[in-house]
């Protein structure tokens, strides 16, 4: 029958092959995946990125107590600090919570900050860069004049202003880093765009009178995956740093154990060094991964470039 | 006879890459005589930038010497270190004009600064001797000599190629290495640089290797030539040799494909497929596949260079150069004779 | 030349440039009182394409070859004069007309190495033109303009990826994406200078086919006259801005009559060790177009210059086919009563006699 479960899961299968064979940005991803097998770090890298999403997504069950429960010894006083046992694999903190419970809880929040805010500085940053460097002129001026403002401003004053404006909290943050940040990649998507504009291929499809939408779509934004890719990757490090930034100076909620908010109760209890089990796991944990985004990222664009210098004989 | 500049003796040179090491020139001889001006030619990949970067140490860092000889005036220089080649060889003795060198010329610096900056390291020589020498060589290059404190932006782009022609001359080297020389220029440019080159010869004694895949260059101004394919040596010797009794099928083929004014009417060759990539060790003839007199020896084993018709300074590399003269006997052009000749 | 219409005709055809393109360099031009002299990249240009016919147009860096080349194809809008397509007039053009233009006149870039979008497939690349405009061609179709280009078998480059060709092979790809929209005018910017040598005399001969069997018109543009020469029926020169000759090839080989036109092809070197060629002796720099002198563009660097050179000449026939712009070979007083268009020419007073030289 024309509309049969098989049926209909093969059309569908087909015309999704389709879609992917069809749009060269999707067609990319998943080769991508086939030839970094073998590459023990980027694999490494996918599989910690694998890890983090899963504690993010799945952190509530795994998790072994509650993040904010308090535990005491036999004694009936409260556990702060004791450093990794069995019963507590990354000891506890000074309010003698969990630190590993915190962990698995904190990939949340920090994830979701990381991925919105990068994909927020890419949006904005990407629109930018490639209308002012395909329209030029005074489109061009104006935005490159604005982005030179925007270098001028500085982080933290700014995010005063703004975030007495519109108060604190998780979404304040986002919206802070995304307007700020963008400023950063625009100029060099920009860059990009003008060389890409002087192609042949280019300037073949503008005389054949293919409208700009069409020639951005398909020829300049995918010849720029591997840098969009990249710019990404930088843009999540870079949002959840400065979201730890922030919760470091209170901006954010400071009973929401994202990694950053644990770095800076440690800090703030006099103890970093000493409870080292506190300070380091989610310091670790950030510093993984924005490497692992950055290195897939890095090894996406590097993969991309030579793809397009490969001759096969 | 005195010892040749330059020669080049079955010299071998390899690139080590990802995929193992490729032999870029394979077994590669010629020589170039005081005061010979001598054509490299060939087509992408043929080897013969790779073997100008070699003479003065300038390959790249995964390039190397692998066999055979360089010898600059009898003494061999292959195995130089960077600071014997910097100290001996390079500016002084052998001078490298490099592909679009207008583009080598410091733009924030005036040229008689360039010039003086040269004298000093490699020489010791006053400043008002480095300057006059600068106004001489300016002079032969037929360029103001009023205007050495100029900056490089300040010429046009034939004028900058003899300005680094000029500085190439400035410490007296015995030999220049121009590598496509006119290619950036326009036909009018081109022709005033090449008239100012021979002006030199006249002038001053030196010799030229000058690479360049348009052989009617070649031709015009060169002294003796090599024909250069796929990292072999096809052809060497004089320009009347190679251009009157080609030996090898790739001179008599190549020729056929360059357009000469006089007879437009002429129909040019085409070549079959395109100058090979070339990828490990090289055992046979690298023109085999594109040459329409192939046979099953010609892959077997790269092919010597031999003396063409016992002439030893007419060299090629085909084992069937006795019976080129029949098989190719429509394809020799200059052969003809029209009467429209321009 | 052919009596029929010309399929493509330019007439005082000009493009000029502003030296200062962003609103800050106006802005900053109008306080400092700079220069805003524009850049006439073309200067009042008349030719004449025709089906069937290969025609050349050269001229060294700075003639405005290639000005004239994206104004031909639409990639900017002509200053001055008219383009003729068909007979129509492009300033007259509605959208859809000028739509149509652009299937029915392509370019073929000079650079073979950029010609595809690198993450294309060869059918990817062919099917865009059909697309844009809207053309319904099937399988048998791809294969038969890859045939037309000698890209044989057909099957075997269609999922090619660009990277995957050769210089040559890319060449022939984006001349076969410019044929399949069954084009009247193809347009030829330096096809082949960046190839190797061997693979450039294929591609020419695929562009004479292209002219001889298919009822195209070829206009190929260059700075090599040894290769116009070869292919070219026509040849018209180039310099600053004008064109300056045009003549059917063999004459204008044979006989050339604008100085500059003489001085171009006494440069051209000649691969024969026997033959002495005098060299060209052109004095004073190459051409710049931001600094042009009044009167004849050429006069500054012209060996027969006149007085008379101070008033620009006018693209005068010299022959049934053969026109040259120079004071040197037109008849002034003749000019004067019966002009181009019926104007007198200032030069009246000055009339050089018979066209001849002084």
């Amino acid at each position: 029958m024309a509309n049969s479960p098989e049926n209909l899961s093969h059309r569908l299968t087909t015309s999704v092959s389709e879609w992917i064979d069809n749009n060269p940005i999707l067609t990319g991803l998943a080769e991508f995946a086939g030839e970094v097998r073998g590459n023990r770090i980027i694999e490494f890298s996918l599989l910690f990125l694998l890890f983090v999403t899963f504690l993010a997504v799945f952190g509530n069950v795994v998790m072994p107590y509650e993040y904010d429960a308090r535990h005491y010894s036999e004694d009936g006083e409260l556990l702060r600090r004791a450093p990794p046992s069995l019963d507590h694999p990354l000891g506890t903190n000074e309010g003698g919570q969990d630190v590993l419970s915190r962990v698995i809880y904190g990939a949340q929040p920090t994830l979701l900050t990381g991925a919105l805010g990068g994909l927020f500085i890419l949006s904005i940053g990407l629109t930018v860069g490639v209308t002012a460097g395909y329209h030029g002129g005074w489109v061009d001026e104006v935005l490159m004049r604005a982005v030179d403002v925007l270098y001028g401003i500085p982080f933290i004053p700014f995010a005063v202003v703004l975030l007495g404006f519109i108060g604190i909290g998780f979404w304040s943050t986002i919206l802070l880093i995304g307007l700020l940040l963008w400023r950063g990649n625009s100029r060099i998507f920009r860059s990009q765009v003008l060389q890409l504009k002087e192609r042949s291929y280019v300037r073949s499809a503008k005389a054949s009178g293919a409208s700009d939408l069409y020639i951005i779509v398909y020829h300049i934004l995918p010849n720029m995956v591997g840098m969009i890719i990249l710019f990404l990757a930088l843009g999540i490090g870079i949002s959840i740093l400065l979201a730890a930034g922030l919760a470091f100076l209170g901006f954010l909620n400071p009973f929401i154990p994202s990694w950053g908010v644990m770095i800076r109760n440690a800090y703030n209890s006099g103890f970093l060094v000493e409870a080292w089990w506190w300070s380091m796991p989610p310091g670790f944990m950030i510093s993984w991964t924005i490497l692992s985004t950055y290195l897939i990222g890095r090894e996406y664009e590097r993969l991309q470039e030579s793809k397009t210098q490969r001759e096969v004989l | 006879m005195s010892e040749p500049v330059l020669e080049v003796e079955d010299l071998n040179i390899r690139y080590e890459t990802d995929g193992g090491d490729v032999a870029a020139v394979t077994d590669a001889s010629f020589a170039i005589d005081d005061g010979e001006y001598h054509g490299l030619v060939g087509e992408s990949g043929c080897g013969k930038s790779t073997i100008a970067k070699s003479v003065i140490g300038g390959l790249d860092a995964n390039g190397y010497v692998s066999s055979g000889r360089i010898k600059f005036r009898g003494e061999e220089i292959q195995d130089f270190t960077d600071g014997e080649y910097s100290d001996r060889i390079r500016w002084k003795n052998i001078s490298m004009i490099p592909q679009a060198s207008m583009n080598s010329l410091d733009p924030v610096m005036r040229i008689h600064k360039q010039a003086l900056d040269l004298s000093e390291v490699h020489t010791d020589w006053s400043e008002e001797e480095t300057m006059d020498r600068l106004a001489e060589l300016f002079d032969i290059v037929g360029l103001p000599p009023g205007r050495m404190r100029d900056y490089p932006h300040q010429f046009s782009g034939g004028m900058q190629q003899r300005v680094v022609i000029a500085l190439a001359l400035l410490l007296e080297p015995d030999l220049i290495i121009a590598d496509e020389p006119t290619t950036a220029l326009d036909v009018i440019m081109q022709d005033q640089v090449m008239a100012y080159l021979q002006n030199i010869k006249e002038d001053i004694d030196v010799s030229l290797l000058m690479i360049t895949h348009d052989i009617s260059l070649v031709f015009e101004e060169c002294d003796s030539m090599t024909v250069m394919h796929g990292g072999q040596v096809a052809e060497s010797g004089s320009i009347r040799d190679v251009f009157y009794d080609p030996k090898h099928p790739y001179s008599i083929l190549l020729q056929k494909t360059f357009p000469d004014i006089r007879f437009p009417d002429q129909e040019l060759t085409t070549i079959e497929g395109t100058p090979p990539i070339l990828s490990g060790e090289v055992t046979e003839c690298t023109f085999a596949d594109r040459c329409p007199w192939a046979e099953p020896a010609c892959r077997e084993g790269a092919p010597p260079l031999e003396a063409s018709d016992g002439n030893p300074n007419h060299l090629n590399s085909c084992i069937r150069s006795h019976e080129m003269d029949e098989l190719a006997a429509d394809e020799t052009r200059h052969a003809e004779v029209t009467d429209d000749s321009y | 030349m052919t009596a029929t219409e010309p399929i493509l005709r330019t007439e005082g055809l000009q493009k000029y440039y502003d030296q200062s393109t962003t609103p800050l360099e106006v802005l900053r031009n109008k306080l400092t009182g700079g220069s805003s002299e524009p850049i006439k990249a073309v200067d009042g240009v008349d030719l004449s394409f025709h089906e069937n016919q290969i025609s050349g147009v050269i001229g060294e860096s700075g003639c405005g070859k290639t000005t004239l080349l994206e104004t031909l194809i639409g990639l900017n809008d002509p200053t001055g004069g008219e383009i003729y397509f068909d007979g129509k007039p492009t300033s007259e053009f509605s959208k859809g007309e000028w739509h149509e233009y652009r299937r029915r006149v392509r370019l073929i870039f000079q650079n073979p190495y950029e010609a595809m979008n690198p993450k294309f497939t060869v059918r990817r690349a062919l099917k865009e033109p059909l697309s844009i405009h809207g053309l319904d061609k099937g399988e048998d179709d791809l294969h038969a303009v890859l045939e037309r280009v000698n890209l044989t078998p057909p099957s075997q480059y269609l999922d090619k990826y660009e990277g995957q060709l050769s210089g040559g092979e890319k060449q022939r790809v984006a001349i076969a994406r410019e044929l399949i929209v069954d084009p009247d005018v193809i347009l030829a910017d330096e096809p082949v200078s960046m190839l190797d040598v061997s693979t450039q005399v294929a591609i020419l001969h695929v562009l004479k086919q292209l002219a001889a069997e298919d009822d195209l018109s070829v206009i190929y543009i260059s700075h090599d006259i040894s290769t116009v020469s070869y292919i070219c029926e026509e040849v018209n020169v180039m310099y600053l801005g004008n064109v300056v000759e045009s003549a059917p090839t063999r004459k204008l080989l044979d006989d050339p009559e604008h100085p500059y036109t003489r001085e171009l092809l006494r440069a051209i070197p000649i691969p024969d060790p026997d033959h002495d060629r005098t060299r060209s002796n052109i004095p004073g720099n190459p051409p710049d177009p931001m600094n042009l002198p009044t009167g004849c563009n050429f006069k500054d660097r012209c060996p027969d210059r006149m007085e008379i050179c101070d008033v620009d000449p006018v693209l005068y026939p010299t022959a049934e086919n053969h026109h040259t712009k120079c004071h040197l070979h037109y008849d002034h007083e003749q000019y004067a009563e019966t002009g181009a268009d019926g104007e007198p020419v200032q030069s009246e007073r000055r009339a050089v006699g018979d066209g001849g030289r002084e």
